[in-house]
């Protein structure tokens, strides 16, 4: 899929919030939608513009480079980033299933911690990231996530007092 | 209160030992995110925000601003050492700082830049002290009708200014407005957003939203990216930081140009950090004298930026502590802390509550002070430093950032606002809408609906119209919206021309 077609994709989906916003508005009160519904209109307004002006090849985007305001040098030098082991590193296929690995981490720690609660979630990810990741050898990648657990433990519980009981399983159990 | 009253009130709340030791961890935690590419000041800070609840209020802006100030030399060392910027607004560190590592002078390069740094944060102190008395009394004749006006001005100059394409930006910053409207009004006591949901009644929490949008996406940027984050051949040191801090003070006229650049970009809404490190470097390679000698090794690339950055932070405080408009992503943090600890940004600020703005203004003075004296002693071991690994960070900070959210309400349902919110950030980041933007609007929601309710009652319909001042700040509002886009279309006309009248040319 072309650069293109996503940003197209997500100008799409940003329309659909800001005309869902605009139904949404339309029923509250005239004081309660007095800037929501405004400003949902606007936002409409601006990612259609965007959308036009991205897929029109005439137009370039309406882009301010900072350097170029402060001390008129030339457009663009503002931007131009180093190399580094930053993006792009990544070619599109390999970087699109890192990218599903990246939202699929993210998940798989909210699912644990509902799940299973904060504690046993934070031990378990971290040791199994740094297993995964081939870190350390296992022994130390346990110990390792142990010790990182207990100092979240202490600060949070301990310090903080946070209640680190809530989860499915341990209202399930009664725990 | 009286100034001088004050400005003692203010340094005495921090002669606590629960205020020292928050500033002296604020700073070590802020250095040690700062070096960590991809962990700016805002997720330093973002990550802090559930320690910010049920402690004194001074020590609480010590531990915040001192890891503020902490992370923005922290980013320096890792562009200087590794060529790779600890976060965008060092970026400009890049093209000094690296050569002169590779030359086996990082201390040098490391002393003059925690020096330089040191220099600009106590301009940056001094100036928002100096500023206090002479914004005082503007502050008070200003109405609900101006403060609205300069809501909305923040918001589309943030906008004009984010990096990539204004509509983006104003489009980030109409979501994060819209964000901030989730919840139950508490003018008409209307559910806007809730979809039904008992949770989002009570709107969706900043700290949480910062924790995704920025800590979260972070972690998943650096996930995608992959590999070590940064690794170097460690080569001979034939450098002192001693000469790095004389480089400073050498140059001094360097530094308070700087300085003053810093000032003036902080204070402008909306533009901060990021940019002023650049602009610090074009105007050090602009005022050389010897500017060739610029991106292969010159110390004055290093002090200009390291300055200007120092200084930014106390011109940024000013609109955010007297008008509640942040000036950049990090100080919409900070507000969000200051609205969690009870603190009101706007006119209370510089009357009833100056002795808190004064804490602020030494905690940038103790904190840019013990950053660069921490910082000096340990450029020896950071010129040494040969990488830095993800795979320690990334379940580490991942961790916590979940840990943070749950423990803001103790409810399940705030890690899924962090989750959320982490893969918004990373799609806006994926596809350049600033989330600064969206962030910064979702800060101004509540301040411009309820200047707008305000001056509706008091004013009337046409309230821009017939206040004076605020109708000559809607035209600046317009103007200066309205100023990139017709220069971009002055500049295209041009090159049109030029390229017509060279095709027309004979060979």
């Amino acid at each position: 899929m072309s650069r293109r077609i996503q940003e197209n994709l997500v100008l799409c989906a940003i329309l659909v919030i800001f005309i869902a916003a605009i139904v949404a508005c339309m029923s509250y009160g005239v004081r309660a939608r007095v800037v929501p519904l405004p400003i949902s209109a606007l936002g409409a307004i601006l990612t259609v513009a965007q959308l036009v002006l991205q897929n029109l090849p005439s137009v370039g985007d309406f882009h301010l480079d900072a350097l170029e305001l402060f001390t008129s040098r030339a457009p663009g030098a503002a931007t131009a980033k180093p190399a580094s082991g930053g993006e792009g590193r990544a070619p599109d296929a390999a970087r699109w299933r890192r990218e599903l690995m990246a939202v699929g981490m993210v998940l798989l720690l909210t699912g644990m911690f509902i799940l299973i609660g904060p504690i046993p979630s934070i031990f378990l990810f971290s040791a199994g990231y740094m297993l995964a990741k081939r870190q350390y050898r296992w022994p130390l990648s346990i110990a390792f996530a142990a010790l990182f657990t207990l100092v979240v433990y202490v600060l949070f519980a301990a310090v903080l007092g946070v209640q680190m009981d809530n989860s499915i399983l341990g209202s399930m159990f009664g725990f | 209160m009286h100034l001088v009253d004050a400005i003692g009130a203010g340094l005495y709340a921090l002669l606590t030992l629960q205020a020292a030791l928050f500033m002296v961890i604020g700073i070590a935690y802020g250095l040690v995110v700062g070096i960590l590419p991809g962990l700016g000041g805002i997720v330093a800070m973002a990550l802090l925000l559930p320690f910010t609840y049920g402690y004194d209020q001074a020590a609480t802006i010590a531990l915040l601003l001192g890891a503020h100030i902490a992370t923005i030399w922290g980013s320096s060392v890792t562009s200087i050492l590794f060529r790779v910027p600890g976060a965008s607004k060092s970026l400009a560190l890049i093209f000094d700082g690296f050569p002169l590592t590779q030359r086996g002078e990082a201390s040098r390069a490391l002393g003059a830049s925690a020096m330089a740094a040191l220099l600009g944060g106590l301009f940056g102190a001094v100036f928002l002290a100096i500023s206090i008395p002479i914004v005082r009394p503007l502050m008070l004749a200003l109405g609900p009708s101006e403060y609205l006006m300069m809501a909305l001005w923040g918001l589309t100059i943030i906008a004009t200014f984010s990096a990539g394409s204004i509509l983006k930006g104003l489009i980030a910053a109409a979501l994060g407005v819209l964000t901030g409207f989730v919840g139950m009004d508490v003018v008409t006591a209307t559910p806007r957003f809730t979809f039904g949901s008992l949770f989002l009644m009570d709107g969706i929490s900043f700290p949480v939203a910062m924790i995704g949008m920025f800590a979260v996406a972070e972690m998943m940027k650096l996930y995608v990216m992959g590999g070590a984050i940064v690794t170097r051949e460690v080569g001979v040191e034939n450098s002192s930081m001693w000469t790095g801090v004389r480089d400073a003070f050498r140059h001094w006229t360097l530094v308070l140009r700087s300085s003053l650049l810093g000032l003036w970009i902080g204070v402008l809404p909306g533009i901060g950090a990021s940019v002023s490190g650049i602009a610090a470097y074009a105007q050090a390679v602009q005022t050389s004298k010897t500017p060739e000698r610029f991106g292969k090794g010159a110390i004055e690339g290093v002090i200009a930026p390291d300055a200007t950055l120092g200084a930014t932070e106390g011109g940024a405080l000013l609109p955010t502590l007297a008008f509640g408009i942040p000036g950049g992503e990090a100080m919409a943090v900070l507000l969000v802390a200051f609205i969690g600890l009870g603190i009101v940004p706007g006119p209370d600020m510089l009357t009833r509550h100056l002795d808190v703005v004064f804490s602020f203004v030494w905690v940038v003075v103790i904190a840019s002070t013990l950053t660069t004296l921490i910082g000096l002693a340990i450029i020896p071991y950071l010129a040494r430093l040969p990488t830095l690994n993800p795979n320690i960070v990334i379940p580490i900070v991942l961790s916590v950032c979940f840990v943070g959210a749950y423990s803001t309400h103790g409810t399940m349902d705030d890690v899924v606002v962090a989750m959320v919110f982490g893969l918004i950030g990373y799609l806006m980041d994926r596809f350049n809408f600033s989330r600064a933007n969206f962030v910064i609007g979702m800060v101004l929601a509540v301040m411009i609906e309820r200047n707008l309710h305000l001056s509706l009652s008091l004013y009337g319909g046409d309230f821009i119209f017939t206040r004076p001042v605020t109708l000559v700040m809607f035209i600046l509002l317009i103007v200066t919206t309205a100023l990139p886009f017709v220069r971009k279309w002055r500049r295209r006309k041009a090159a049109d021309a030029d390229a017509g009248a060279r095709q027309g040319s004979p060979p």
